[in-house]
């Protein structure tokens, strides 16, 4: 009886690994960078703490960025970024969920989907990317804009010349194949 | 008081713990309170210049500006994070001149234990001139009165040495994020002084407790005080100040003029009843620094605007008290502008 449960247990274990393994994609490592350009001042950051997956036959995509994890070279700007202006207490995590248009391993790859950011939802995003596949797994780099006015993220009047309303964000992603 | 040390622990245990990594792990707007350090890290490779002012007091009202006509004390300050647990710096307070030398490194963090702790040392050397004249030891006789009081004078005074100038303090800075609106801090200090006056201590113990209370996004209403058990008392002799009475002018008898003035006839009892005891008072001491304001964060600047009653701002001088009482309506205004600057180059080309 204790036989014939070990057996089914491993053998269930079995074809569960088996039936997910190619169908999944996963995010192995990836870096969040951002930039605001005035003529003022220039800010950038980074954050390394982003997951997601896609799934192969369903073409679902989703990704999420924990945005405490944002910083800049300023500790000062870092921690007014976190508390008002991303307000991580709130929204601690910014999601993409969506589809892509083809699994591809190589070339221009592009998704369409739901961007939520700052408590806001915005649809039909489209986001756009090169893919590679290296030893590692398969690369990929993202160019976006965001709007802070479309987010609500509020730039006090004193500070409006040295932030741009719109962020430029590039975002790296490393993708492992399960 | 075992007690009341695991009570106070456990109000700050038990309240909403932030272990998880997404809540935000800052506590003050900035890295400065009104009178000690936050435990807010400077940040590596990022220099905090610091701006701060006390103005004269406001008693006087409208026809000295709210104390602004009166020269204000005023404090300029650099802080350099070496990284990002580890700052030094250094500051120049004009009251008594102070250089003062200062360094924080942050022990523990919010995120990985109930409170983030800091350890923050100051070195200050106080460069203006400075004598202590003490109670008559050496006396000079020659007959005239005049220069018979410049000369014991000269020979009973003391002229401080830099070495005497020197003060050190050391304290812990403990602070507790209770809610996303409200933090605490506790910091125990303690300071020693190479030179005091007779009748004060050059050791002293006291604790700055302060918090803060999120208005909005960017304001802050902010809180200091700090306790001690005993202050410096006004003026610069303690002899010569516990001879006061509460009428001024009038001073208490010494046992010498009592001595001789019963036996000559010149001094009555109901004159030493009234003079040294009827109008006896104690001698006035400074009173506990209390302060509160506004913090106010415009994007890379932060600015403190407060009310205080206390007009110190070299942190190895705020044990000993404040100079104004805020029962008499005595207080003065006072604000700190800290502006942040970072020198990390970028790690990747876009």
């Amino acid at each position: 009886m204790i036989k014939l449960g070990i057996t089914i247990v491993i053998s269930l274990l079995l074809t569960a690994s088996i039936s997910s393994a190619p169908s999944e994609w996963k995010i192995s490592s990836g870096k969040v960078f951002f930039k605001s350009e005035t003529d003022y001042e220039t800010i950038t950051g980074e954050g390394d703490s982003i997951q997601g997956m896609l799934d192969v036959t369903s073409k679902k995509i989703k990704i999420e960025i924990n945005l405490g994890n944002i910083k800049t070279a300023n500790k000062l700007q870092t921690s007014h970024m976190q508390d008002n202006y991303f307000e991580i207490d709130k929204y601690p995590i910014s999601t993409f969920e969506g589809s892509v248009l083809d699994v591809k391993e190589n070339g221009e790859v592009s998704a369409l989907g739901t961007l939520q950011l700052h408590g806001i939802k915005k649809e039909n995003i489209t986001l756009t990317g090169k893919i590679e596949k290296t030893l590692n797994g398969l690369e990929q780099v993202s160019y976006f804009t965001i709007s802070l006015k479309d987010y609500q993220i509020e730039v006090p009047k004193l500070v409006f010349l040295k932030v741009n309303p719109i962020i430029q964000v590039k975002v790296k992603i490393l993708w492992v194949i399960q | 008081m075992i007690h009341r040390v695991l009570l106070l622990f456990l109000i700050f245990y038990v309240s909403d713990p932030l272990f998880s990594q997404s809540k935000s792990n800052t506590h003050f707007m900035g890295s400065s309170n009104l009178f000690m350090p936050s435990t807010e890290d400077i940040g590596e490779k990022n220099l905090v210049f610091r701006f701060n002012h006390r103005f004269g007091n406001a008693k006087t009202g409208f026809d000295e500006f709210y104390g602004l006509d009166q020269g204000a004390n005023t404090q300029l300050g650099l802080d350099y994070g070496i990284t990002d647990k580890w700052m030094i710096g250094i500051a120049r307070t004009s009251q008594l001149k102070t250089w003062e030398l200062r360094s924080k490194y942050r022990l523990l963090s919010q995120d990985t234990f109930p409170f983030t702790i800091s350890l923050y040392g100051v070195m200050g050397q106080e460069t203006s001139d400075q004598s202590y004249t003490y109670s008559y030891f050496n006396r000079n006789w020659s007959g005239n009165s005049t220069v018979d009081t410049q000369i014991n004078r000269d020979l009973n005074t003391y002229k401080l040495t830099d070495h005497d100038k020197k003060s050190f303090l050391g304290s812990i800075l403990i602070s507790r994020k209770l809610s996303e609106t409200i933090s605490i801090q506790v910091s125990p200090m303690f300071v020693h002084r190479n030179f005091t006056p007779t009748q004060i201590n050059s050791d002293r113990t006291g604790v700055d407790i302060g918090g803060r209370f999120k208005i909005s996004t960017r304001i802050d209403l902010s809180f200091n005080a700090i306790f001690t058990p005993k202050r410096d008392y006004f003026g610069d002799s303690y002899s010569a100040e516990s001879q006061k009475t509460s009428i001024t002018g009038i001073n208490q008898l010494s046992g010498d003029q009592i001595n001789t003035g019963l036996g000559t006839g010149t001094v009555t009892p109901i004159e030493i009843l009234t003079k040294n005891i009827l109008l006896d008072e104690p001698v006035k001491h400074r009173f506990i620094p209390f302060g509160i304001g506004l913090d106010i964060e415009t994007g890379g600047h932060v600015f403190q605007l407060f009310v205080s009653n206390n007009r110190t701002l070299a942190q190895t001088q705020l044990l000993r008290g404040a100079d104004f009482d805020f029962l008499k309506k005595e207080f003065c205004l006072g604000f700190n502008i800290m502006r942040q600057f970072s020198f990390a180059t970028e790690k990747e080309a876009w």
